[in-house]
């Protein structure tokens, strides 16, 4: 359980949720009194969180990509000088037979956990590359059980006629990142003959949100270039897309394998900026994600127990992070989990940390942790009980 | 632009139990159950 001291309290964040107690439930150390540690105990934040209803997917439908951004985890190689392709993972598309074995491999999943419940998350790559693999896989899998769909996605080409078809086929959100405002996001997130995506992307969003119901969530990538320019691209974005309908996410860009070195210093400075642009986008109408302990569906358990990383040629991996790297594989869809070097199950974030320089510091991450707490708490407050929160 | 937001102190402990789940290490509203 992560302990935080707040100007509002003591943040207590738990495996099952979050107390806000009273400064005086904590020694001037911070440590928790024992009248502290009753409270967390009988809020059953640390409880183990209940097992999962539903068994997980991550499916590859292409490890192909229409973008070329410099930082891709993917990526094996800078670009060469002047050029915006950089060398990728092998490029692989998802097929029939991979599809009938991923079925087969859900139902055993779904006997398992008792349940009817499939969720399918939609990975590449750029997925929308096999947009008829997205269809065929949806399609098959909803003849195992009822399938509620996510999916990373570029936008480039999320056009309403697509959403609107695999809305139809269960999905109900996706992940798409920005790089800030269009002439850093250009810079960055350029396609592989070096032209913007920006204009596309927002637009592609604004249509698809008229067209569905589909729910986003905007990752926007921090860089010490960008940071500077998340207020700009708030302000952009609530005048575009219906805000209540996204959340906006910032996430550090981070240096895999040496590839990228305009990251964060996590300074002062920088945790400043990022929560100025939440503030900001919380007063747009755009939700933000509260800090906590989260649990992953894919690697929180060895072996797949309650969801499964699958490459487009059946290859298992424990994490989207490790998908289509030589040595990271777990096992594959004919033979299922094999006697892998535990080593290689790595958890969110882990092959990031191996990958990454510098490593994540805690104290900036506990730091705007407690400070988007607040802030959060102060925009709940607003609304419900404003008498307790103000602008000092 | 400041964010200097003032609360009051809690007085008695507040309790979310909640437990998100992340999509490629980002916390996806819908599925929230």
């Amino acid at each position: 359980m992560r302990v935080l001291s707040g100007p509002s309290g003591i943040w207590c964040l738990g495996a099952s949720g979050t107390a806000l107690l009273p400064h005086s439930y904590a020694d001037t150390s911070g440590e928790l009194s024992e009248v502290g540690r009753l409270a967390v105990s009988q809020g059953g934040i640390e409880e183990a969180p209940a097992a999962p209803k539903q068994y997980s997917l991550t499916v590859v439908t292409s490890t192909d990509c229409n973008l070329g951004c410099p930082y891709c985890f993917q990526n094996t190689a800078p670009a060469e000088p002047g050029r915006f392709d950089p060398p990728r993972i092998p490029k692989l598309g998802i097929t029939k037979p991979v599809i009938e074995q991923i079925a087969a491999l859900a139902r055993e999943g779904l006997n398992r956990l008792q349940s009817s419940e499939l969720f399918v998350l939609l990975f590449g790559g750029e997925p929308l590359l096999n947009r008829q693999g997205c269809y065929q896989l949806l399609e098959r899998l909803g003849s195992e059980g009822s399938v509620r769909a996510s999916m990373v996605t570029n936008g480039v080409l999320f056009t309403p006629t697509t959403a609107r078809r695999l809305e139809q086929l269960g999905l109900r959100s996706v992940q798409i990142t920005l790089d800030g405002p269009a002439e850093s996001h250009d810079r960055l997130r350029a396609n592989r003959a070096g032209r913007g995506t920006f204009d596309t992307i927002v637009d592609n969003l604004a249509t698809v949100q008229d067209a569905t119901d589909v729910y986003t969530t905007l990752r926007v990538n921090a860089t010490p270039a960008t940071l500077q320019r998340l207020g700009e691209l708030v302000e952009l974005l609530a005048g575009r897309l219906d805000p209540t309908r996204c959340t906006f996410d910032i996430a550090p860009v981070l240096n895999y394998e040496n590839q990228f070195a305009d990251i964060l210093r996590r300074q002062t400075g920088e945790l400043r900026a990022i929560v100025e642009a939440y503030d900001a986008a919380l007063l747009a109408g755009f939700r933000v994600a509260p800090p906590a302990q989260v649990t992953c569906m894919f690697c929180s358990e060895q072996r797949g127990k309650y969801g499964a990383v699958i490459n487009a040629d059946g290859t298992l991996y424990s994490c989207w992070e490790t998908i289509g790297r030589a040595g990271w594989e777990v096992g594959d869809l004919t033979s299922g989990y094999q006697d892998y070097d535990p080593a290689s199950w790595v958890s969110c974030g882990d092959f990031a940390e191996h990958s990454s320089a510098p490593a994540a510091e805690g104290q900036f991450d506990d730091q705007l942790a407690v400070e988007t707490l607040e802030l959060l708490r102060w925009h709940r407050l607003r609304t419900t009980e404003p008498q307790l929160a103000s602008v000092s | 632009m400041s964010v200097d937001r003032t609360v009051v102190p809690v007085e008695a402990p507040e309790i979310t139990i909640a437990t998100p789940q992340l999509i490629c290490g980002v916390y996806d509203k819908s599925l929230d159950s």
